[in-house]
């Protein structure tokens, strides 16, 4: 049952993703780059990891896609942007052929003898996703979390300074 | 995080929390001033890592702060505080928002001095955005300048792409290993271990977006563009403390990668012969100083790659060595750049340099000098750096690859000589550019010193590089 919907959900997200670069209006790329972070999430849920498909939701599909939107608006880009078809769509499907035969063997030569991490289903299960994320983020992985939020200022200053007219 | 933890890491704080405050006083007090406030922010951040004796070898098993890491602290912060002092004059003539830009700038060698330290691929990650995000603001940094804003936006994209190839590289081999950490995470890739075609795959992705970041030869198309288009010295940060950091960083990520180098070998090989072979074949035809200096930056990528290959204490030597010429070397071209730029205009075509050196005798004999020593021309530093490079490859077994380099510093004196000629050999024709102000002619002096003190007499500094290899 759940592998049936791992390959339903997988095989969408393949296909939205393919349309958003394949999409002639910007809009409708847009609208399939939801489609693909929507079934994104559901994966995730199905990994037992309710946290990160709530924020795939709210960040991705929510906050990123509604900025996307916007842009493609203020540009006022009109539905013929895009030629039907280019020679580099000719070479990224090659490549990406390729990219997928090397993916294919490597899968195939690799054993996965990797040892397990701590964190089992069933702790996910007794303790919830979300409490076990927090507890990583604010204790072992505190400092990177304040770096990331030097990244942030450094952002923020930067969309200022880049679109202010006169600072 | 102990407070033990906190305290070892306090030049990387003092750095953020300086830019901090400078930013927010910043926006009480409009100053350019702020720019000599962040010089001596970046001083005192040098100072408590030369100085302080770190109370835990490792922070977070994130970052290291043993010699090596403060080693680096102190040369990034240097670096950093001169090409603000630089900026000074630039910053004024070109009405950049003083207290904004030095924050800037003291955040991009808080981000530089994490990325040396790192002893983790998160730390290494983190450490890269944060210069990387800086230095795409800081490239549009003028905006009525259209070609800053393309330069800017071109380096914005492909650094995007190279991070993203960066995440995904790290998160295979954090798949195959199931560590962030430096010695463990390069563990079980090797001959024998189920998950090695993972590891490799990760390490392709990772060594792309590597190459894009220091501009290794089929990655470096970003580099004349944005060299030309960025602020005078923005690039010389770009070019000296940008790349030079990620090569320090790379110098512990390979001493961890163990029998996995073997397998690295025949792609680092190439990628150091092509960034030799394509940056000298473009640098030729370049009638552009700073273009030129993009490419030829190119071929010194490709010496730096030398040296990673080869591995071991004497060839990491040599590449730190190396790296250090480099850096005072361009930065002091650069600066000569940005104390001739104008209101109106950068001077940086060959046409606008012609006779310059009757016009102005000091700053065009520094400038030739500067480029006589990435040539390698015997008393000055880039010579012995050079000498450095290619002796450890022909000792560490590269015969191939120090042919290469030989002909390619050999092919360098043409395009290094090109604007030197132009400078003293051709008719005085060109407008008189800007006098230089007391802080410009200060860093180009100590920059000066440096490459001709190194050249005389480089043992000190072998001898603390020893010291401080692990």
């Amino acid at each position: 049952m759940l592998s049936i919907l791992f390959y339903l959900f997988a095989t969408v997200a393949i296909f939205s993703a393919f349309y958003v670069t394949k999409a002639r209006n910007p809009v409708n790329s847009a609208l399939c780059l939801v489609t693909t972070f929507i079934c994104f999430a559901v994966l995730y849920i199905t990994l037992d990891a309710p946290f990160m498909a709530a924020i795939q939701i709210i960040v991705y599909a929510g906050a990123i896609i509604v900025l996307i939107i916007f842009v493609i608006m203020l540009l006022n880009l009109g539905t013929a942007v895009k030629k039907r078809y280019t020679h580099a769509l000719a070479w990224g499907a090659a490549l990406s052929v390729i990219m997928l035969f090397i993916t294919n063997t490597f899968i195939r030569r690799g054993v996965p003898t990797g040892k397990l991490g701590d964190v089992t289903t069933q702790m996910i299960h007794s303790y919830g996703h979300t409490e076990l994320i927090g507890m990583a983020l604010f204790t072992e992985f505190l400092l990177p979390f304040e770096i990331a939020s030097i990244l942030l200022l450094v952002a923020i200053v930067g969309a200022i300074i880049l679109s202010k007219r006169q600072v | 995080m102990s407070a033990l933890e906190l305290q070892s890491l306090l030049p990387q704080i003092i750095l953020a929390l300086g830019a901090t405050t400078v930013l927010m006083l910043g926006a009480w007090y409009p100053s350019r001033k702020w720019i000599l406030g962040g010089v001596v922010i970046a001083l005192f951040a040098a100072l408590s890592a030369g100085l302080m004796t770190p109370a835990v070898p490792e922070v977070g098993n994130l970052y290291s702060t043993g010699s090596y890491a403060r080693f680096f602290v102190v040369l990034w912060s240097l670096l950093g505080a001169l090409s603000l002092l630089l900026s000074l004059r630039y910053a004024e003539i070109h009405d950049l928002p003083g207290s904004e830009y030095c924050a800037l700038i003291l955040f991009a060698i808080c981000g530089m001095s994490l990325l040396s330290a790192a002893t983790s691929l998160i730390g290494l990650f983190l450490g890269l955005e944060a210069f990387t995000l800086v230095f795409y603001i800081l490239i549009a940094f003028k905006r009525e300048d259209s070609r800053g804003a393309e330069a800017g936006l071109k380096y914005l994209v492909m650094g995007a792409v190279a991070t993203g190839f960066l995440a995904f590289g790290i998160s295979l081999i954090y798949a195959a290993s199931g560590s962030f950490h430096l010695p463990e995470a390069f563990a079980g890739l090797e001959q024998a271990g189920g998950m090695r075609p993972l590891g490799l795959a990760g390490w392709a992705l990772m060594l792309v977006a590597i190459g894009f970041k220091v501009s290794l030869a089929p990655f470096h198309l970003w580099t004349p563009d944005v060299y030309q288009g960025a602020p005078a010295p923005v690039t010389g940060l770009l070019a000296t403390g940008s790349k030079g950091a990620v090569f320090a960083s790379l110098v512990p990520l390979f001493a961890a990668l163990g029998p996995l180098k073997a397998d690295l070998e025949q792609v680092l090989w190439l990628l150091a012969a092509l960034s030799l072979l394509a940056g000298t074949f473009a640098a030729l035809p370049q009638r552009n100083l700073k273009r030129m200096l993009a490419y030829s930056s190119v071929v010194h990528m490709g010496y730096l790659m030398i040296g990673l290959l080869v591995g071991g204490s004497e060839a990491h030597r040599a590449l730190l060595f190396y790296l250090i010429s480099y850096a005072f070397a361009t930065l002091a071209a650069f600066g000569v750049l940005t104390s001739f730029s104008r209101v109106d205009d950068e001077p940086q075509e060959y046409a606008d340099f012609r006779g310059l050196g009757y016009l102005h005798p000091r700053r065009s004999s520094l400038l030739a000098a500067c480029l006589l020593s990435l040539a390698g021309i015997p008393p000055l530093v880039g010579f012995f750096a050079k000498f450095g490079i290619i002796a450890a490859a022909l000792k560490g077994g590269y015969p191939g690859l120090a042919v290469i380099a030989v002909l390619a510093a050999l092919t360098s004196l043409y395009y290094y000589l090109a604007p030197i000629v132009v400078l003293f050999m051709q008719q005085r024709d060109a407008r008189q550019l800007r006098r230089g102000c007391r802080h410009e002619y200060f860093v180009l002096a100590l920059c000066f010193s440096a490459i001709l003190l190194l050249g005389v007499y480089p043992a000190p500094l072998l001898d603390l590089l020893t010291g401080i290899l692990p």
